[in-house]
């Protein structure tokens, strides 16, 4: 009988939603709704983990070996990421490191505008108007108060600054240091000026690819951006890059072919062409 | 590899642990993890692609997402279930990016899969000189005959959907859907005390 045919049968139950999400055939919403029941019923994860053993046992997946120099390879990259100073992960250690550290740098900022607070009024202000403040150094504390949260605050704006830091164009020293680090790839998101900056990324050894699907997947996760769309998989690209330009993004590819190398500029959301230039 | 607890889907406790230590950047917890899994990662990629090369890019692949996205695990559903989908979702995406399907088997004598008619004995007796367990081969028993072909082809012989669709005579999502449904159905068999949750209760995904 054909499931599909019978329309008692046509909608899939819980169960055939929850294999099939685990075999990565639901779309983005299913997957969405899905991931919000594992969260919230403990009995659709227990489900899903039942049918995750299932089939387990009947993939016998204890059979493969992986090959020889497998883990060697995989804790290299794995090096390599964690070497990268802009990946998703690097910036949120970044974070986390600025969050436990914040009350304590939100204290000495206290103490600290407040000693500088009383010294400035003992300073500037009129011996008498001084002594009319009477508890100045009480009302000098107040607005540190306020001030005491800048660094808390500031610890979130101080990591946004690092990643700046990371993505501004330090110069192509930086960038290629980055390349070292980076087991060829790019770490951060450079900004560029025009036309003739993007030519020369794209020129540069470090850039170039013979997997650029590969390479715009591994650009766009160190970026932030969706794994999807894949802009490349429709050019001939023999580099991949993406950059920062005038505050937009851009994924840029250098392509070759009979006309003679061109660079074509994508806007990466929706994978648009925004337009194509000759190098 | 080799350890049964792996097969059975390992519970969870210590995976939690080291998951938590991981997502707070723990490196050692993260290759502990790694330890753990990467066999099992790699045997479930080199069963969808039929090709060592494959498999290992995309068992790599499968690490590095979950290093960049480890913090994001917030199921109850086991690590292990998760991580299994994470791999899936890597052999996609390979396959996508290098324009190929899972291997395609041939099940009678050289004959391609697409070109079998349907003929549930050749799945059976591949399935029959394979050493599932014996609640197992009981539960596939209970399958409907497409269903229960379509699981075997899907899992045990390792076949892509196009081909079990076309085995099949159906569309390949009605191949998808027949595999999905054997399979939420045979772990509803395999562990009917785990799974006391009726399959037709309130829609909750439906919403």
């Amino acid at each position: 009988m054909d499931e599909r045919s019978n329309p008692q049968s046509s909608a899939p139950d819980e169960g055939e939603l929850l294999a099939a999400y685990l075999d990565a055939e639901t779309d983005e919403v299913t997957s969405a709704r899905v991931e919000r029941l594992l969260r919230e019923d403990s009995q659709a994860a227990a489900r899903l983990d039942a049918i995750a053993r299932t089939r387990a046992r009947l993939q016998d997946l204890d059979g493969a070996v992986p090959p020889e120099g497998f883990r060697e390879r995989l804790d290299a990259r794995l090096r390599a990421e964690r070497e990268a100073p802009d990946t998703p992960r690097a910036r949120r250690s970044a974070r986390t490191a600025d969050q436990r550290f914040a009350p304590l740098a939100a204290v000495a900022a206290l103490v600290l505008v407040a000693v500088l607070g009383v010294g400035a009024l003992l300073t500037f202000m009129p011996r008498g108007a001084s002594e009319e403040a009477g508890g100045g150094a009480g009302e000098a504390a107040a607005p540190a108060a306020t001030s005491g949260n800048a660094p808390l605050a500031g610890s979130d704006s101080r990591a946004d600054e690092r990643e700046q830091a990371a993505s501004a164009p330090e110069g192509e020293a930086a960038g290629e240091e980055l390349d070292a680090g980076g087991g060829g790839l790019e770490a951060a998101v450079p900004r560029v000026s025009g036309d003739a900056e993007i030519a020369r990324r794209l020129e540069r050894p470090a850039q170039r690819t013979r997997d650029p699907s590969a390479r715009e997947a591994e650009l766009r996760a160190r970026s932030g951006l969706p794994a999807t769309p894949v802009c490349v998989d429709d050019v001939d690209a023999s580099a991949v890059d993406l950059v920062e330009r005038d505050g937009e993004l851009l994924l840029v590819a250098l392509v070759t072919g009979g006309d003679g190398p061109r660079v074509v500029v994508f806007d990466p959301e929706g994978c648009a062409r925004v337009r194509t230039f000759a190098p | 590899m080799g350890d049964r607890r792996l097969v059975q889907g390992m519970q969870s406790d210590d995976d939690t642990a080291l998951v938590a230590r991981a997502a707070g950047g723990d490196d050692r917890a993260f290759d502990a993890l790694v330890d753990r899994y990467a066999a099992r990662v790699y045997a479930i990629c080199r069963r969808y692609f039929g090709s060592n090369e494959e498999a290992e890019d995309a068992a790599q692949a499968t690490f590095l997402a979950l290093y960049r996205g480890i913090a994001s695990f917030r199921s109850q559903a086991a690590f292990s279930t998760w991580l299994y989908r994470v791999a899936t979702n890597a052999c996609h995406d390979l396959a996508r990016r290098n324009a190929r399907q899972p291997r395609t088997v041939s099940l009678d004598g050289g004959r391609s899969a697409a070109m079998s008619e349907p003929h549930d004995e050749a799945v059976l007796d591949r399935l029959a000189a394979t050493e599932l367990q014996s609640d197992l081969q009981a539960a596939l028993r209970q399958l409907e005959t497409e269903q229960r072909e379509a699981v075997v082809l899907r899992d045990v012989v390792g076949a892509s959907y196009a081909d079990i669709a076309a085995r099949q005579g159906v569309a390949i999502g009605t191949a998808k859907s027949r595999v999905h449904r054997g399979h939420a159905r045979l772990a509803e068999l395999l562990e009917p005390v785990r799974n006391q949750t009726d399959v037709t209760r309130p829609p909750t995904m439906q919403d």
